[in-house]
C-alpha cells in the first residue's frame, strides 16, 4: 500500500492535452502583455515648435459662434434649396407627387395659374386632332 | 410607349432629344417652340390658348399640346407666326404627328411637327408691314395711279 503512495508521489499524474493548451496559450498571450506593462512609461514627446505651452483654454463665445456659423450656413444651403421651389407653390415634402405633364419650353406654371384662354378677337391660329 | 405616369412619360434622352429639335426650330425660324404634353382641362382648344397665352411672347410662339391619355393634338400659332404659316400648313402638319402618334412614336411625332412648321415659318416670304400691304393692292387696283 505504502509502495503505491510512494511511487504517485515520485511520478504525478500527467497533464490532460486540454489543460496544457490552456496554459500554454495563458503563457503566449501573458507573456507579450506583461513586456508590455513593465516597460510602459508616461510619453515623454516634446511641445512641437510653434505651440504656446501654456495655451489657454477657448473662450465658451468663441465656440458659441462658431457652432452659430455652422448652423446658419447649414440653414442657408437649405433656404437656397427649397426657397425657389416653395415660390413656384411647388410641395417640398419628400416624395410628393410629381406633376403629371412635361411643358417643354414652358414656364412652371400650376393650373390655376394659367393665363386666360383666347377670345373672339384673338389674332391666335393653329389647328387640331385626334388619334 | 408605354402609358406611364406623366412625369415620366419621357426618358432624359427622349428630352435631349425633343430640346434640340425645338432649339434648332428656334434658329431656322426664329419662332418660339414650347411643347406641352400631359393632361388637359376643359376644352382641349381653349386649354391650349390658355398655355400659349402663358407664355412669354404669346404672338411669336408656336405652343404644341398633346394629351397621350384623350388621344388628343393642339397647335396654336401666334398672330406673328400665323402670318407666316397658315392655318392650312398647321393642319398638314398634325396630320404627319398624328400618324406618329398611332403608331406610338410620340417623340418622333412632336420632332416632326415642330421641325416641319419652323421649315414652313422659315421658308415663308417674309410678311408685308401694313402699309406696303396698302400700297400694293392700290397699284393692283388702280395701275395707272
Amino acid at each position: 500500500m505504502s509502495l503505491v503512495t510512494a511511487q504517485r508521489e515520485t511520478h504525478p499524474a500527467r497533464r490532460t492535452p486540454r489543460a496544457t493548451v490552456a496554459v500554454r496559450g495563458a503563457a503566449l498571450l501573458g507573456a507579450p502583455l506583461l513586456a508590455v506593462l513593465a516597460t510602459a512609461v508616461p510619453a515623454s514627446a516634446d511641445v512641437p515648435l510653434g505651440w504656446d505651452p501654456a495655451q489657454e483654454a477657448v473662450p465658451g463665445s468663441h465656440v458659441l459662434w462658431i457652432v452659430l456659423g455652422i448652423i446658419g450656413g447649414i440653414l442657408l444651403i437649405a433656404a437656397a434649396v427649397y426657397l425657389p421651389a416653395v415660390a413656384r407653390g411647388e410641395s417640398i415634402r419628400p416624395g410628393s407627387a410629381r406633376p403629371d405633364y412635361e411643358w417643354l419650353g414652358g414656364p412652371r406654371r400650376a393650373h390655376q395659374e394659367l393665363a386666360a384662354p383666347d377670345n373672339e378677337e384673338s389674332q391666335a391660329g393653329g389647328a387640331s386632332g385626334r388619334w | 410607349m408605354a402609358q406611364v405616369a406623366g412625369g415620366d412619360r419621357f426618358t432624359t434622352q427622349d428630352k435631349r432629344l425633343i430640346d434640340g429639335t425645338i432649339r434648332s426650330a428656334e434658329q431656322l425660324s426664329r419662332f418660339e417652340f414650347s411643347v406641352y404634353v400631359g393632361p388637359t382641362h376643359g376644352d382641349p382648344r381653349a386649354y391650349a390658348t390658355q398655355l400659349h397665352n402663358s407664355l412669354t411672347v404669346p404672338a411669336k410662339s408656336v405652343l404644341i399640346m398633346v394629351d397621350p391619355e384623350q388621344k388628343v393634338l393642339e397647335i396654336v400659332t401666334g398672330g406673328r407666326v400665323r402670318a407666316k404659316v397658315d392655318d392650312g400648313q398647321v393642319l398638314a402638319a398634325v396630320g404627319s404627328m398624328i400618324e406618329s402618334f398611332r403608331a406610338d412614336d410620340l417623340v418622333g411625332g412632336i420632332n416632326h411637327g415642330v421641325a416641319r412648321i419652323a421649315e414652313l415659318g422659315a421658308n415663308a416670304k417674309p410678311a408685308l408691314p401694313v402699309q406696303a400691304e396698302n400700297q400694293a393692292e392700290n397699284k393692283a387696283e388702280h395701275p395707272t395711279d
